[in-house]
């Protein structure tokens, strides 16, 4: 994610068509590459391994998009047992931008087994966890999770093999659940 | 002032270095070829908005004369007018931000498009006449660079898209199926289908509804060809084997080709029972350097007498060529035959209308071309009036039999020296192309023409199976002394048919 300019697609309008395409903006963070949404059997199974550039997580299933207001994307994806639909919007209000980040679960499958669905946030923990439930990052990066009407939090969880991370539980019924997680720049939010 | 701020996953390229098209690359391309096609069919400049940058590489035609237009920077227009005589059209922007459209086809009233990493239904829901709605039918393959093009045929009668999957960079197939034809149904199964493919351009049906595809000159691939798309089959380029441990269904992998000097397409074709020919040799420089989309004429008549013929497009030398197929003992082949040269842009896309005309579409960036237009959109109507043209060359236990567009002199075709004929093949190998080979004089003993004067049948003593048979016809005329305005084709004989 990133602040200011869009990013600049021309490499694929000339020539070949190669060239890698970067943000034009600033301030950029990065998050880990693989499979954001998983089911584990307990926390101490390891997150599943970085996808392989031009293959996709097992699993996972890219189901297309559509477009809303603004046309704005609303990404539609699976997994072994989730359908998912996710939708980034940026927003400015009195203390900033941020983006916010709404997604909506729904189970396509029973996992049949004890065990549980989480959401890596980021593959580092965060530097602070403030009272309100805001994690803030080394660099900058605040997350919180907000308008969720389930039991659950982001917090930092010690992976195997002996690393830190983020996760949030996603407390998964036979509805439909959603979440809301936003990611505000800068420490200046604080 | 507060920043505008963004957030989205990023679509990533490898980076290629790819070196600068060298001035003399595009210098040292073919000349333009003496003949005057005009008088029989006409090229016309169709008016693109000043506003679109129309890189035109798919086309289809939709109901009502409307036409979809997929293009390389990944919008699909539909566009009014573009079949009516005017050369103004109605152009609205159905849908954007796609990647590289090189297909286009139709099921139950949706669009579907084939692009790089997925086969795509496109859906306006709202019904604003703009798409919202962008459902992945199918992304069962790995994508990771630019170069890995993936072209789609419209939808065959068990509602599949026949997909052809470019290997990466054209050399090597780094992720699944890379170099492999997929059939993609409607309900998102997908089929492996064949491996072997190198750098495809195009993928179409002939008359008899039979998967083919354009495939272009490199490694395995002495010259550019047709070549037919048989589920099973390995159509000749190795490197994509490694796939077959995700395709249950097509059986062990084949045998390795032989390779180097040794290395003959049809030789290996007999010890190898996966591998299929080139269907239709299209000789380098002589037809094309670059073939690309695969157009049938089912007009009626409407664009001239070449009814149920093929054309493949060309996008280095801009040129339309013609093809016939036929099959010889459960084996493909045909012949190809020069068409229509000095379209102003490289050619990739196409449609050939129910109402006969021939719209082509392309660029000039990333490969050399002979001509220089940045994109164009161009039109080939029939003017009504038929040349003297070899209509088909087709095999014969004991020869050739030639069919004309009209009655030709008859004791002009009767002499055998109105003809000349020679054949060449080409290596089989891992190099870049290969130069002909093995190159022969077959002698045409008689030429049996028919009473009204349409057809010749060439007996000829030493046919060469696996050749490719050069046909010239110098001499033939009409008896009011018109002479072939093509006068030269070239016959793949995979098979010499048996006598029946």
């Amino acid at each position: 994610m990133w602040k200011g300019r869009f990013l600049d697609a021309s490499a694929h309008w000339s020539s070949q068509g190669m060239g890698r395409i970067r943000p034009l903006g600033d301030e950029v963070l990065t998050f880990p590459r693989g499979p954001d949404i998983v089911f584990l059997k307990d926390v101490f199974c390891p997150w599943p391994g970085e996808r392989e550039e031009g293959i996709r997580p097992a699993g996972y299933r890219f189901r297309g998009y559509k477009l809303g207001e603004k046309n704005i994307p609303t990404l539609m994806y699976s997994t072994d047992y989730l359908d998912v639909e996710e939708t980034i919007v940026a927003v400015e209000d009195e203390n900033g931008s941020f983006l916010r980040r709404n997604i909506d679960f729904k189970l396509n499958k029973s996992p049949n087994q004890r065990g549980s669905f989480h959401l890596r946030i980021r593959d580092v923990p965060p530097e602070e966890i403030r009272d309100d439930g805001i994690c803030i990052y080394e660099d900058g990066l605040q997350v919180r999770l907000s308008d969720s009407k389930h039991s659950t939090a982001i917090r930092p969880m010690y992976t195997v093999p002996e690393k830190w991370e983020t996760w949030l539980r996603i407390p998964v019924s036979e509805d439909e659940t959603s979440v809301t997680i936003e990611y505000h720049w800068g420490r200046q939010n604080r | 002032m507060k920043k505008a701020l963004h957030g989205i996953v990023l679509s990533l390229s490898i980076c290629v270095s790819i070196p600068a098209l060298a001035q003399n690359e595009q210098e040292n391309l073919p000349p333009m070829a003496d003949i005057d096609e005009g008088d029989w069919w006409v090229i016309e400049d169709l008016e693109i908005p000043p506003a679109i940058h129309l890189e035109a590489v798919s086309m289809l035609e939709l109901d009502d004369g409307q036409v979809a237009i997929g293009t390389r920077r990944g919008e699909i227009w539909l566009v009014d007018g573009l079949l009516d005589d005017d050369l103004a059209a109605d152009y609205h922007l159905f849908a954007q931000g796609l990647h590289e459209v090189f297909g286009l086809a139709r099921k139950d009233g949706v669009l579907y498009a084939t692009q790089q990493a997925e086969v795509t239904r496109i859906i306006d829901s709202d019904g604003d006449g703009t798409a919202d709605l962008y459902e992945t039918v199918s992304d069962d393959w790995g994508f990771g660079s630019e170069h890995e093009f993936t072209f789609g045929s419209r939808f065959d009668p068990d509602g599949n898209i026949w997909i052809t999957l470019c290997l990466s960079g054209s050399y090597t197939s780094d992720f699944p199926f890379r170099g492999w034809c997929l059939r993609v149904n409607a309900d998102g199964t997908t089929t492996p289908t064949c491996s072997g493919i190198r750098s495809p351009g195009g993928v179409g049906f002939n008359a008899q509804g039979v998967a083919f595809y354009t495939e272009n000159q490199g490694p395995w691939n002495g010259a550019c060809g047709l070549k037919v798309l048989r589920p099973g089959g390995f159509v000749g380029h190795p490197i994509s084997f490694p796939w077959y441990k995700l395709a249950p269904n097509m059986g062990p992998q084949p045998a390795q080709p032989t390779d180097g000097e040794d290395g003959r397409l049809h030789i290996d074709v007999e010890r190898i029972p996966e591998l299929i020919p080139t269907s239709v040799v299209l000789p380098y420089k002589k037809m094309g350097q670059s073939a690309t989309a695969i157009l049938l004429d089912e007009s009626n008549g409407a664009f001239g007498p070449f009814e149920d013929q093929l054309f493949v497009l060309d996008y280095t030398l801009s040129v339309v060529m013609r093809v016939t197929t036929e099959q010889t003992a459960g084996v493909w082949q045909g012949a190809c035959y020069p068409f229509r040269q000095g379209f102003s842009t490289g050619l990739l896309g196409g449609l050939l209308s129910s109402n006969g005309q021939l719209i082509v579409g392309g660029c000039c960036r990333g490969w050399p071309t002979r001509s220089r237009e940045p994109y164009a959109l161009q039109r080939l109507r029939w003017s009504g009036k038929t040349p003297l043209e070899l209509l088909e060359m087709s095999a014969r236990p004991d020869g050739f039999s030639l069919t004309f567009t009209k009655p030709v002199d008859r004791a002009i075709a009767a002499d055998v020296a109105s003809y000349r004929m020679e054949t060449f093949t080409h290596h089989y190998w891992r190099y870049y192309g290969s130069p002909e080979i093995d190159q022969t004089t077959p002698t045409i003993t008689k030429a049996r023409v028919s009473d009204d004067g349409l057809q010749v049948d060439l007996v000829i003593d030493g046919l060469k199976k696996g050749h490719v048979h050069e046909l010239h016809l110098p001499g033939i005329r009409t008896s009011d002394g018109e002479s072939v305005l093509h006068p030269v084709a070239y016959y793949t004989l995979n098979q010499i048919p048996p006598w029946k």
